[in-house]
């Protein structure tokens, strides 16, 4: 099986700061990765090196095998990865309907009443169906992440970067996200989700990856990455929240 | 998921409906115009329509792709001086060579593009007006084309647009109005189209809109370009009607692009509706004031500032404030059948 997506050896500074120091792993097809790490751990970093809207001073990103790491961020988008950006980043002057349009048109490239069927059915999907014609402005910020996700889901990514969508969400409502996201996997989605809910997160996950300091500390299955006496060190007390 | 297959998605209000019967009727009223109303009238109405389409297209570049520019005189000029060297030293017809002119400086506005889209802000629009001043001096040294002092196209030439002075001016008017219809239509489908979703996301958020497969860079130069050959297009009809150029009337920053920012902060950026009050209330300002000579400029420049600070959305956001109304419905509504 060939992997959907390999990262090697992903270098980024900004000054003396290292962000991203020699990480490498890969995802094959279907998976789920679930990322972990203390605050300023160089999580979201790892993201935007993945996604495109950062270079890496060093490093590949290979996408289906293909080269991805000097592509735009909108080249990597129509290729087939989607993200979400843990700040919310509404189209305030358009209608959640809209905002679902931009990806369905330009990365998924549907046109017309595809394009407006995708955008409705991944509202129903999202539980924003009711705001529809409501400007983005006006969501709160729960609505905001939701619609974070379903822009991510407009693009129909084969693979979907989520980061930190689950915050703030009641018990009931994290049921929801975690059930939405299993039966997105069924549909085929690659996966890769940072998020501090470790419970959450491990209900969907096949592997974790551990990052701290920008340095790759850990990654395998679930509970024995857990279980990890250097990951408790650093973890515990996000776990225990 | 009942509701999934039964969507239907709709632009237009009961609104936007009477409004279009009100185009169509100004339309028709604008098309009789030759045919009972003075020379005068013509001429103002002329005047009317060459400003209100670069009110359209500064407003396309600046209040839908956010790029601010002071130099769109750079295009008009343009467009002026190819309509003259194609009329006086090609024999091309001058209304021909109207949307000859815009071509041209579509492809010329390409590499400007180059230059001016490595700066952001504050620079891009010092650039833009750089550029334009460059054109200026650049024209001032062609002496074929009357250097420094300008040229005016020979009356032989000027007898050949048409069969008499009357017919000329009714030739005239004619491509103006094409202009001006031409210009709305085409920034109100570009706006109803998936570029003016495009637009919008990159206004409200670059990296998002870049996330969801947006082409940034392309969709700004396509306005550019755009927006830059309308310009050329009026810039010739704006010298066709004066008969005469030179390079400071031709590239005025006064004219052809400090007056259309008025126009278009008044009467509300970002809008299609703006545009056109802007230039209501410019020609209306400009009437009342025509006597007072330079208080003019000042009661402008002062009507200004108080409406970007009071109102930064212009008269048409004051309207819309209190009334949802869309005259150019742009936005979708869905609605369950
Ligand atoms: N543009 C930037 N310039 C300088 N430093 C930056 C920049 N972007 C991020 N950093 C720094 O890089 C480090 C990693 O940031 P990153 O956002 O990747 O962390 P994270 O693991 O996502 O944290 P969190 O859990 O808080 O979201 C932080 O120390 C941050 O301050
Ligand atoms: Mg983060």
């Amino acid at each position: 099986m060939t992997a959907l997506l390999e990262v090697q050896n992903l270098h980024k500074s900004y000054g003396s700061l290292k962000v991203t120091e020699d990480i490498s792993f890969s995802i094959n097809r279907g998976e789920a990765l679930g990322v972990i790490g203390p605050n300023g751990a160089g999580k979201s970093t790892l993201f935007n090196l993945i996604a495109g809207g950062i270079r890496p001073d060093s490093g590949t990103v290979l996408f289906n095998g293909l080269d991805v790491t000097n592509f735009h961020l909108h080249e990597r988008s129509i290729k087939g990865i989607g993200r979400s950006f843990q700040i919310p980043h509404p189209f305030g002057g358009m209608t959640v309907f809209e905002n679902l349009l931009v990806g369905a048109s330009f990365s998924a490239k549907l046109k017309g009443q595809d394009a407006e069927a995708l955008a409705i059915d991944v509202l129903d999907r999202t539980g924003l169906l009711e705001k529809a014609n409501r400007p983005a402005g006006e969501l709160t910020l729960l609505e905001r992440k939701r619609l974070e996700l379903a822009k991510a889901l407009s693009t129909q990514p084969a693979l979907l970067l989520l980061d930190e969508i689950a915050g703030g969400l009641t018990e009931h409502e994290c049921h929801e996200l975690v059930e939405l996201i299993n039966s997105l996997r069924k549909e085929g989605i690659t996966l890769i989700w940072i998020e501090h809910i470790v419970h959450a997160l491990v209900s969907v996950v096949d592997r974790l990856l551990v990052i701290d300091f920008g340095v790759k500390l850990d990654e395998g299955e679930p509970h024995a990455v857990m279980n990890n006496p250097k990951v408790q060190e650093i973890y515990m007390g996000i776990s225990a929240e | 998921m009942s509701r999934i297959s039964s969507f239907e998605v709709s632009r237009s209000t009961r609104a936007s409906k009477v409004a279009l019967v009100g185009w169509i009727v100004i339309l028709g009223v604008l098309i009789s115009v030759p045919f009972w109303a003075g020379r005068g009238d013509m001429r103002f109405l002329i005047e009317f329509a060459y400003y209100l389409t670069l009110a359209q297209m500064w407003n396309l570049l600046a209040g839908y792709a956010g790029l601010v520019s002071v130099g769109q005189q750079a295009f008009v000029g343009l467009g002026g001086y190819m309509l003259f060297a194609a009329s006086v030293y090609f024999g091309i017809h001058p209304v021909i060579a109207i949307p000859i002119a815009g071509v041209l400086i579509a492809l010329i506005s390409i590499p400007t593009a180059f230059v001016v889209f490595r700066l952001r802000g504050a620079y891009f629009a010092i650039g833009t007006w750089v550029v334009a001043e460059v054109f200026r001096l650049l024209f001032a040294q062609i002496s074929s084309l009357g250097g420094g002092s300008g040229m005016s196209i020979p009356a032989k030439i000027v007898k050949e647009i048409a069969s008499g002075r009357t017919e000329r001016d009714m030739l005239i008017y004619f491509t103006a109005l094409v202009i001006l219809v031409a210009g709305t239509a085409m920034v109100y489908l570009l706006m109803r189209s998936k570029y003016g979703l495009a637009l919008t996301a990159i206004r409200d958020s670059e990296p998002a809109s870049d996330s969801l497969g947006v082409n940034i860079f392309k969709t700004k130069l396509t306005i550019y370009v755009a927006s830059a050959a309308v310009t050329g297009v009026v810039g010739a009809l704006i010298f066709l009607q004066k008969l005469r150029i030179s390079p400071d009337v031709a590239f005025s920053l006064q004219d052809w692009t400090a007056a259309v920012i008025f126009i278009v902060v008044i009467g509300g950026i970002g809008t299609i509706e703006g545009p056109i009050i802007g230039t209501l209330i410019y020609f209306g300002l400009r009437s009342l004031l025509s006597d007072y000579g330079s208080i003019y400029m000042i009661v402008l420049g002062c009507v200004a500032v108080v409406m970007m600070l009071w109102a930064p959305k212009g008269v048409w956001g004051l309207i819309t404030q209190k009334f949802d109304l869309q005259l150019f419905p742009v936005n979708r509504r869905v609605t369950w059948k």
